[in-house]
């Protein structure tokens, strides 16, 4: 697994030569750029992988440079996980990180009851449970197999006789109350996975942005979550096709708990023609329908 | 560290936990993010 950094910043188009000559004096090198022009001055978006020689501390330590000297002061910052294809060819677990990339794969929840609590009274981060079945606009899912709601996967029927078919196993589910025009409306199931697995290994890559506040004492708000990793004795005994993450995520304001699914779930889906095969973001196959599943690891 | 080709690739959005920082929700930013995105999914 390898991490990429992302900047992103506007500058004037003549000092571009010079921002790179910062990048490579604190020992980052970066090629040429791609720019994106917008009136005067123009996007730049330096990638560049942070391992041993190019460390977190030695980014911020260039931060102060672009500040100091072309008085950059906001930066934009996107890591990315990529694996290798071992990781993906190993793997028995994948988290879901999208079921397209499109806007139409996330849906707005219409009214789903929760009882809340504060789980951080210094950030403010917020424990949910749901206290009845989800509710959403269900013509809005038109002819997509799985949408994301606040966290939680709803499928169509056509997914749930997928699965049944496959006997993947590990679930249940539960119906959800459709909110919006009748016509076109269908039956969508929330997916409830029926197991926890245990919580994920300590060496799992915990990041911030330089750029922003720092993470806050709960260890959750301000932290970005390296990809998933378990130690293999952890997951010998385990059995089934969906689980709950121990570990929390969050969505900025409640925390919720993400689901995992087997290498057997994640092959049905492609077999069955749902969406292609997609190795990470960058990967062309990933289109408005293509599902992202990125491998969990195994130490 | 090796030479790497800069690509554009602001532009993927759609993803559970997408791990950016505030700055790519500014409006302005937002809007050349998603232009790029709609283009990559509907145009290559
Ligand atoms: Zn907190």
């Amino acid at each position: 697994m390898k991490v990429e950094l992302e900047n992103l910043f506007s500058i004037a188009e003549t000092s571009q030569d010079q921002v790179i000559n910062v990048y490579n004096r604190h020992g980052i090198a970066i090629g040429a750029p791609e720019i994106r022009k917008r009136n005067l001055k123009t996007k730049f978006n330096p990638i560049f992988t942070l391992n041993e020689d190019v460390t977190y501390e030695q980014v911020t330590a260039l931060y102060e440079s672009l500040e100091r000297e072309f008085g950059i002061v906001s930066i934009g910052e996107r890591f990315y996980f990529e694996f290798s294809d071992i990781e993906y060819e190993r793997a028995s677990l994948f988290t879901l990180n999208s079921t397209g990339n499109s806007p139409e794969m996330f849906l707005e929840d219409k009214g789903t009851l929760f009882s809340l609590s504060t789980h951080c009274k210094y950030c403010g981060l917020m424990d949910k449970e749901q206290l009845s079945p989800i509710v959403i606009d269900t013509t809005q899912m038109k002819d997509r197999h799985l949408v994301h709601v606040n966290g939680y996967w709803v499928a169509s029927e056509e997914l749930v006789l997928l699965m049944k078919k496959e006997n993947l196993e590990g679930y249940e589910l539960l119906e959800v109350i459709h909110k919006g025009p009748e016509e076109e409306k269908q039956l969508a199931y929330q997916i409830i996975p029926t197991q926890m697995l245990p919580e994920c290994s300590k060496d799992r890559v915990k990041l911030y942005f330089a750029t922003e506040q720092p993470p806050c004492n709960c260890g959750l708000n301000g932290v970005i979550n390296g990809p998933d990793i378990y130690h293999h004795e952890d997951l010998k005994n385990v059995k089934g096709d969906v689980f709950y993450s121990a570990d929390f995520s969050h969505d900025g304001r409640y925390l919720y708990r993400k689901t995992l699914f087997s290498k057997r779930f994640r092959e049905a889906i492609i077999n069955s023609g749902i969406s292609r095969e997609v190795r990470g973001e960058k990967d062309p196959n990933f289109g408005p329908k293509d599902w992202l599943f990125d491998p969990v690891l195994i130490k | 560290m090796m030479f790497r080709k800069i690509l554009p690739i602001v532009a993927i959005l759609f993803i559970v936990a997408l791990a950016v920082s505030n700055y790519f929700e500014k409006p302005e930013v937002a809007s050349i993010i998603i232009t790029q995105a709609y283009m990559l999914a509907n145009f290559s």
